[in-house]
């Protein structure tokens, strides 16, 4: 999978992984249980400090996303703990992200299609 | 014709080519990339862009021209000074020679693109392929090991065997390239570790292509390796017992640098049939437009980023980072390696046309030759003769000049080294014996020479 990070983007990079990582799970990209590269091979790749990415997978593995043991070192779950709902933070996001629409002047419905659209992209149809 | 200028014509002359076939190979477009400059395919055919191609060719074709034309006068010159500081400043000269029309190419295209509002919106994304990431590795420890032990053993072989006088050249050169040896272990090592580089948006063709080329660098550092040690062992053949390089040496050379010229074209070819390879699989071009951080288009600074080693963004190989602590230390030390060219070129004209002075003065005989180099106290002298031939005799460390030789040699018949400083174009030599060593001195005349053994022979008669 290739993730793509932003240079000089108000995301701090940790989070940039963090969430392409999600997307590669939601999207197939990453499979249940496929091996993610370790904190330091990664951090070597993009260049960046190790903590950096030591932060990122102690995210994911908090939230669920990941698991680490010493012999296989990280993986991506095999199932994910279903807990219904957004998170506060998701919420607020998407709440800006109508706001932003709004004052666009974008329709509602053009939003919840492209809304629709990421939906099918993660094979979820309505 | 002036043996240093033949050894440094086969050992230098193949430079040129490879500088030439490998900036040729820059040029061509490349991974969306023209001249250095992030520049789409359909404004490649404008003819403003395919005449800085044809100025670009040209302008190539010409210094290779210059270049191997003007080190040949340095053939029929006498003066082995003359002769190094000629090749040195061919050899600076060639370093960057084939750079400059790469470089004017790469200004001119950067203005067209800005003037003719080529610009792309600036993509600032890192993209980083996660698959394998850190474990394409193709160098172990077991490709490099053989060489160096092999080399490390000549090494040792030459540092405690009885090689007579063999032993010093034998030593100063098998240390060298055991060296070497090493040296080519690490570079591959640290090539291993570049970035993978994104040509798809398929994993496996990344991770794939990646893997070839990892291979082929290391393999070419394996073959340098081993040609490394074979340049050792023929190394060994190629000293007589008096520790002169015999024409065994000049083969050996010649053959050295013969295969690493192959090994360099056959690394680049096979570099090109890979890209070739890939080509119909290769659907995402170079994402980021960061010609900015490309000084012209081949010196790469960004400090921003931490590699220090970066895949090369046009042509074959890698580049340096010049904005990490590595990057400036390897700026520093090619500097001061360019640096070291004209000051070395100055020190040995300065040797070679400064001539060696032999005075006897208050109880003394002194040898001065830029600064002074022998105080002999005529109370030690036990022996003074006069020669007319001088024996053989093979330099263990010092200079070797057609008209000075000086420093520590060992001479026929003679025990242990002795200090040497004598101009070898005259016809008259003083030999003096102390108790501690043997001297074989000459003034710049024969009359300087014959005037200090006179004065010797007078001190020797009054005490």
């Amino acid at each position: 999978m290739i993730i793509v990070l932003q240079d000089g983007c108000d995301i701090p990079v940790f989070k940039q992984i963090r969430n392409q990582i999600v997307m590669g799970i939601s999207d197939g990209r990453l499979k249940p249980g496929e091996k993610l590269p370790t904190v330091r091979a990664l951090a070597e790749e993009i260049g960046i400090n190790s903590m950096t990415v030591s932060k990122a997978y102690q995210l994911l593995k908090q939230e669920g996303y990941i698991m680490t043991d010493r012999r296989n070192g990280v993986r991506v779950r095999e199932s994910f703990a279903l807990t219904p709902g957004l998170s506060a933070e998701a919420e607020q996001q998407l709440a800006q992200l109508i706001s932003e629409a709004k004052v666009k002047g974008m329709p509602r419905d053009e939003f919840v299609a492209i809304v629709d659209k990421y939906f099918a992209d993660r094979g979820i149809e309505e | 014709m002036s043996v240093t200028g033949l050894i440094l014509t086969i050992c230098l002359y193949p430079f040129i080519l490879i500088m030439y076939v490998l900036l040729k190979n820059d040029a061509e477009p490349k991974n969306g990339l023209y001249y250095g400059v992030k520049l789409q395919k359909e404004y490649r055919k404008d003819e403003a862009v395919e005449e800085i191609s044809a100025v670009y060719k040209k302008q190539m074709k010409r210094c290779l021209w210059i270049m191997m034309l003007a080190p040949l006068p340095a053939l029929f010159i006498p003066w082995d000074s003359i002769v190094v500081a000629v090749w040195m400043v061919w050899l600076t000269v060639s370093i960057f020679i084939f750079f400059v029309p790469f470089a004017v190419a790469n200004r001119k295209l950067k203005d067209l693109k800005e003037e003719k509002g080529w610009m792309e919106a600036k993509i600032t994304d890192i993209r980083i392929e996660m698959k394998d990431a850190g474990r394409i590795r193709r160098v172990k420890w077991y490709h490099f090991f053989p060489q160096c032990l092999i080399s490390t053993a000549i090494f040792v072989w030459t540092m405690v065997g009885d090689w007579g006088n063999r032993a010093q050249p034998l030593l100063i050169m098998s240390a060298g390239f055991a060296g070497i040896s090493f040296l080519f272990w690490w570079l591959s090592a640290w090539e291993d570790r570049k970035k993978t580089q994104i040509i798809s948006s398929d994993s496996d063709v990344n991770v794939n292509y990646n893997r070839a080329k990892k291979n082929q660098s290391k393999n070419f550092w394996v073959a340098c390796a081993w040609v490394n040690v074979l340049y050792m062992v023929g190394m060994l053949f190629s000293v007589n017992e008096w520790g002169q390089f015999t024409d065994v040496f000049w083969w050996v050379n010649g053959a050295y640098v013969a295969v690493t010229v192959f090994l360099v074209v056959w690394l680049v070819k096979k570099k090109t049939a890979l890209d070739k390879t890939y080509e119909d699989r290769r659907d995402m071009e170079m994402a980021e437009d960061d010609d900015d951080n490309w000084i012209w288009g081949l010196i790469y600074y960004n400090p921003k980023d931490r590699h220090s080693m970066i895949e090369k963004r046009v042509g074959i190989g890698t580049s340096i980072n010049m904005a990490t602590p590595t990057g400036k230390g390897f700026a520093i030390f090619c500097g001061l390696s360019l640096l070291s060219m004209p000051i070395i070129s100055i020190w040995v004209m300065m040797l070679e046309f400064t001539p060696i002075q032999l005075v006897a003065t208050q109880g003394e005989v002194q040898g001065n030759h830029l600064r002074q180099e022998y105080v002999i106290p005529m109370l030690n002298i036990e022996d003074a003769e006069l020669l007319t031939e001088l024996p053989k005799m093979s330099r263990n460390s010092g200079t070797a000049m057609e008209t000075l030789k000086k420093g520590s040699w060992s001479v026929k018949e003679e025990e242990g080294s002795c200090s040497v400083f004598l101009n070898p174009k005259n016809s008259l030599f003083l030999r003096i014996e102390t108790p501690s060593k043997v001297y074989y001195l000459s003034g710049d005349s024969d009359a300087e020479t014959r005037t200090v053994y006179d004065a010797i022979m007078m001190y020797q008669e009054n005490e």
